[in-house]
């Protein structure tokens, strides 16, 4: 896919731990790392939200747009 | 009781009956040939009235070649039950939704076209056997489609789409489970 998630690069650094940040977004661990390993197929505004609400950052710091081909 | 709890109480009973099936029919069958020449003729009839067919006096030979016949619609009905069997074995653990469902629908909906097709070659068969000793020109060979068959493959068709929506809705879950 020609999307990338930096969920890890924000992660580090703002020096939180992967199950910190899904307990305060309401999410389990194992999404979270879906989300970070890149296997998720979608994810709610809501969650997208509540992430970048906690990590003080744009959806733009986390997603990522590469081309491909 | 929730509704999960009914599904997995009824597909440990269904789960039962199909694994007594699954050895009641294969016996079914080597019984008949076994007995074949001591059964009423009732049994034996291939529905020529009125000329009479021999009664009940089948050589080795012959119920032989009609066991061995027997094993086609045997082995399609037995692949369908297997396949019946361990969906509710699935149900029984309370797994009601994967794509070994939609494998094992589609493999019940070949079992049931290929149980038909097996079935014909089968009945003509026996059609021949049993009026094998008849006199020149009453021997019979009887290749048809009744009502039963016909319900049958229209039922094969219906559980070949279903198992195609349900690979949809599979593709639907499948895509539920990885939104975060």
């Amino acid at each position: 896919m020609s999307i990338i998630v930096n969920l890890d690069v924000v992660l580090a650094k703002r020096k939180m731990k992967s199950i910190e940040l899904a307990k305060l977004v309401g999410i389990t661990e194992q999404n979270l790392s879906i989300l970070k390993t890149g296997k998720a197929k979608a994810i709610r505004l809501s969650t997208l939200d509540a992430i970048c609400k906690h990590l003080e950052c744009q959806p733009g710091d986390i997603l990522e747009y590469k081309n491909q081909e | 009781m929730n509704n999960l709890s009914k599904i997995m109480k009824f597909s440990k009973s269904f789960h039962l009956l199909l694994s007594f099936l699954l050895v009641a029919i294969p016996l079914y069958y080597i019984t008949y040939w076994i007995f074949i020449n001591h059964l009423p003729e009732t049994f034996i009839n291939v529905n020529i009235n009125p000329t009479p067919l021999i009664p009940n006096k089948l050589p080795i030979k012959l119920q032989l070649i009609g066991f061995i016949v027997s094993l086609l619609p045997l082995s399609a009905l037995t692949y369908g039950l297997v396949n019946i069997r361990k969906l509710f074995s699935f149900y029984k653990k309370g797994v009601i939704f994967s794509f070994e469902h939609v494998k094992l629908f589609r493999n019940t909906a070949k079992a049931l076209i290929l149980w038909v097709v097996f079935s014909i070659i089968y009945e003509s068969v026996k059609s021949v056997l049993f009026s094998i000793g008849n006199p020149p020109g009453t021997r019979v060979l009887k290749v048809g489609l009744d009502s039963a068959e016909i319900t049958t493959l229209v039922v094969g068709g219906i559980v070949f789409f279903i198992a195609w929506i349900m690979d949809e809705g599979r593709i639907l879950t499948e895509e539920n489970e990885l939104t975060v």
